[in-house]
């Protein structure tokens, strides 16, 4: 089912109607009241928190007309002015209410299936008009990924309290986060989804009066963190969520009761259980009788922890027929034909996950989650090192020859492939008369001479 | 011994709540510790500081096109005021209104310009400040803020997009008009159109034949003139040949305007940034017919 999805681009542009940050090109489907809505809260300059090349942030709000904006904002090179900083470039996608619902009222996945499409790359220069974006697919109502890792950097109660604490903040900055659209993309899988359009979100833009978001991330300086509390905004570092804070000791007693659904969920393997619920149609729940709900589905958790759990409810996700496995088509094709003319496929089950930026990924045989972890934390590494981590590359270097010796040149092999395309993207995007080649070209290079080193 | 103690109630911390601070911009309702106007976004030290003095500040707006050198200019301004002995003399009210002038002359000392003003309005930086004039004994209050180019264009694409924008010029005793001169020597025609814009604009948010637009002082001034000697000899003459549509424009419709050529850099040169690629930066500082316009404005206020 293909859908139909509103676009813009809001940059700092020469136009015919002025210079500098605008709103430059929108797809014919937007009236003029959300194309002014979309001009308030673009981020202009120096509105993202990071200085790096690689600075983006993920964006979610709701708009007068309803429609949900889904948006990136990425940092573009030189600015035109040649004013110094930044340019600022943010892609909103405009997803009505039924389209939403269709991903699973996920942000992240209106997001990763437009990234697979190859709809989100930067265009410059930017076109004067755009079609409205087709989108096909549908998504899980959680992010299983996200969720887990988060669950392992956090723990049970740790990520429960950080769930917690969004849902009981009117606006809150938090800090500490090492990956924040992971971070976020898993807070968000575990609210209803109902309740989801009422927590905006940016995942890395500087907090504005003209883009009042319910959640976003601190700054790192003290005293713009002051600054950021006086105009009523929560800071809250993750810190303080870490079970190892001697502080959280006993914290039952002032415990949300959703927040106890979640930890108790995560704690006993429920995460299969949890996504059920969460999919569950409930039109009249809202922020105020989520304690209650969330008390009345903890009781109801047997609290016994699961054998193996998270394959087990993995694959029976997946193979619900009422609940779509989280799948965005990419237009490069689904599972790979040298895999479906093999004998063995048959006991293998194998799912594309796709990362914000288009790097898919091939799970391993579904019996073995070791093989399954190993892989997700080799995606982890290359999207990561390609934009800019320093830690994630020299781990990469260190896996990725272990992978191959562990898991076998087969089973990373589909990885690679992927993992090539992507840094090709990468590399394809640099600025044609840049003579300095960008960080994030370099890493994308570093990243396909090891990848090319060891092919089999 | 009396063991009795007046104490506060705490809840009656909460009572300030209930009387709301009207934004000095807007008129809109804000709490006492507000740091910015919650519907315009302009900071709430200006209402505190002038319900304080009991002094109604006289607006000041200057407007133009992004990159037409507003935030170089009224750093420089503001640093000519305050510092050098002049006919008028500026002394800021508050440290916020030291920070423009402290931006642009710090990123001038560094030989590099001030970075683009962002759109949002809670990161412009606004100036309130007293001036003194040598020949009179009385004071003005008077309150500049630096805007972004690119809201003041959406505000007049899309009127009331910027409420502070709209308030501010609704509101305003004066209006310095800031046109590039740079671009008009390369032949781009778009300031003249973009400049007739903001004046139509202007004229339209309060068209009283007495206390409107067309009554107030209108100071065009064209910016980056320093290369150029015929607009610093006769601005006047320099728009009516190379911007006639506006000069017409401001004949026909303001009584009280003047033409004004001012320059800050002496030269500019491009230098090659990492990762950012070519940036304009000024090879020195020449600060020429800057504090004109703003004598000018005053006199016409009958300061």
């Amino acid at each position: 089912m293909t859908c139909r999805i509103e676009q813009a681009i809001f940059t700092s542009a020469q136009t015919k109607h002025g210079d500098g940050y605008q709103l430059v090109t929108a797809s014919s489907g937007l009236d003029a009241k959300e194309q002014r809505e979309l001009a308030s809260w673009g981020p202009s300059h120096d509105s993202l928190l990071s200085t790096r090349s690689s600075a983006a942030s993920v964006n979610f709000f709701q708009l007068s007309s309803e429609s949900f904006a889904v948006s990136k904002t990425t940092a573009a090179g030189a600015e035109y002015s040649r004013r110094g900083g930044i340019q600022v470039y943010t892609h909103f996608l405009l997803v009505p209410p039924d389209v939403f619902a269709l991903f699973g009222s996920h942000p992240f996945a209106v997001l990763r299936a437009a990234v697979a499409e190859g709809k989100m790359r930067r265009q410059s220069p930017v076109p004067r008009s755009l079609d409205p974006l087709t989108l096909a697919g549908r998504a899980n109502v959680v992010d299983r990924t996200a969720v887990e890792r988060m669950k392992k950097q956090w723990g049970p109660k740790g990520f429960s309290r950080i769930v917690q604490k969004v849902l009981t903040s009117e606006r809150l900055a938090i800090s500490g986060a090492t990956d924040p659209e992971k971070l976020f993309s898993a807070i968000i899988s575990c609210l209803p989804k109902e309740l989801r359009v009422d927590f905006s979100f940016a995942s890395g833009l500087k907090f504005s009066n003209s883009r009042p978001f319910r959640v976003l991330l601190a700054p790192c300086e003290s005293d713009q963190q002051r600054q950021l509390a006086r105009r009523g905004c929560e800071i809250w570092d993750l810190d303080l969520a870490s079970e190892q804070n001697p502080t959280n000791d006993d914290d039952s007693q002032t415990e949300h009761g959703w927040a106890r659904f979640i930890r108790l969920s995560l704690e006993y393997g429920r995460v299969a259980d949890m996504t059920k619920q969460l999919q569950q149609h409930r039109p009249n729940v809202t922020l105020a009788s989520l304690d209650a709900l969330g008390q009345e589905l903890a009781d109801r958790i047997p609290q016994v922890n699961e054998s193996s759990p998270d394959t087990d409810d993995w694959r029976d996700t997946r193979t619900d027929v009422s609940v779509p496995p989280s799948i965005a088509i990419s237009h490069h094709g689904t599972i790979p034909s040298m895999l479906q003319s093999e004998p063995s496929v048959a006991t293998i089950c194998v799912e594309r996950s796709l990362k914000p930026d288009g790097v898919a990924a091939i799970s391993a045989p579904c019996h073995d989650p070791h093989i399954v972890a190993q892989l997700e934390l080799l995606d982890d590494l290359v999207f990561d090192a390609i934009n800019g981590s320093y830690d994630a590359m020299k781990k990469f270097f260190a896996e990725w020859p272990n992978a191959i010796s562990q898991l076998g040149h087969d089973v990373v092999g589909e990885s690679r492939k992927h993992y090539v395309r992507f840094a090709l993207q990468v590399w394809n995007e640099r600025e044609a008369d840049d003579k300095l080649l960008s960080k994030r070209c370099a890493d994308a290079l570093d990243v396909l001479c090891v990848l090319m080193q060891t092919e089999g | 011994m009396s063991k009795r103690a007046t104490m506060p109630m705490d809840s009656y911390r909460l009572a300030q709540y209930a009387v709301q601070v009207p934004c000095y911009i807007c008129g809109e309702g804000n709490s006492f510790d507000g740091e910015y106007c919650r519907t315009c976004s302009a900071p709430m030290a200006l209402a505190h500081q002038s319900n304080s003095q009991k002094v109604n500040p006289m607006m000041i707006a200057a407007i133009g096109a992004s990159g037409a050198g507003k935030t170089v200019y009224l750093g420089m301004l503001m640093d000519m005021l305050s510092r050098r002995k002049s006919e008028f003399q500026a002394l800021a009210r508050g440290a916020f209104s030291i920070s423009l002038q402290q931006n642009t002359i710090s990123a001038l000392e560094q030989c590099r310009f001030p970075e683009k003003t962002p759109s949002e309005p809670d990161r412009w930086n606004w100036v309130h400040c007293q001036i003194r004039s040598r020949k009179h004994r009385r004071t003005a209050e008077m309150i500049v803020p630096d805007m972004a180019g690119e809201a003041i264009m959406e505000e007049i694409n899309h009127p009331k997009t910027y409420t502070v924008i709209r308030s501010l010029l609704t509101k305003c005793s004066a209006v310095m008009v800031l046109v590039d001169a740079s671009q008009i020597e390369r032949g781009k025609g778009d300031q003249d159109f973009f400049t007739m814009k903001l004046l139509s604009y202007l004229s339209e948010l309060d068209d009283d034949p007495k206390t409107g637009w067309c009554n107030r002082p209108v100071a065009v001034l064209f910016s980056k003139a320093d290369m150029n000697a015929d607009c610093l000899n006769d601005p006047e003459l320099y728009a009516k040949q190379h911007m006639r549509g506006l000069w017409e424009h401001c004949n026909e419709r303001y009584r009280r305007h003047a033409f004004f050529a001012a320059g800050v850099a002496g030269a500019c040169v491009y230098r090659a940034e990492l990762g950012v690629g070519a940036v304009q930066v000024p090879l020195r500082i020449e600060p020429r017919g800057v504090t004109e316009p703003f004598e000018w404005i005053i006199r016409q206020l009958k300061f």
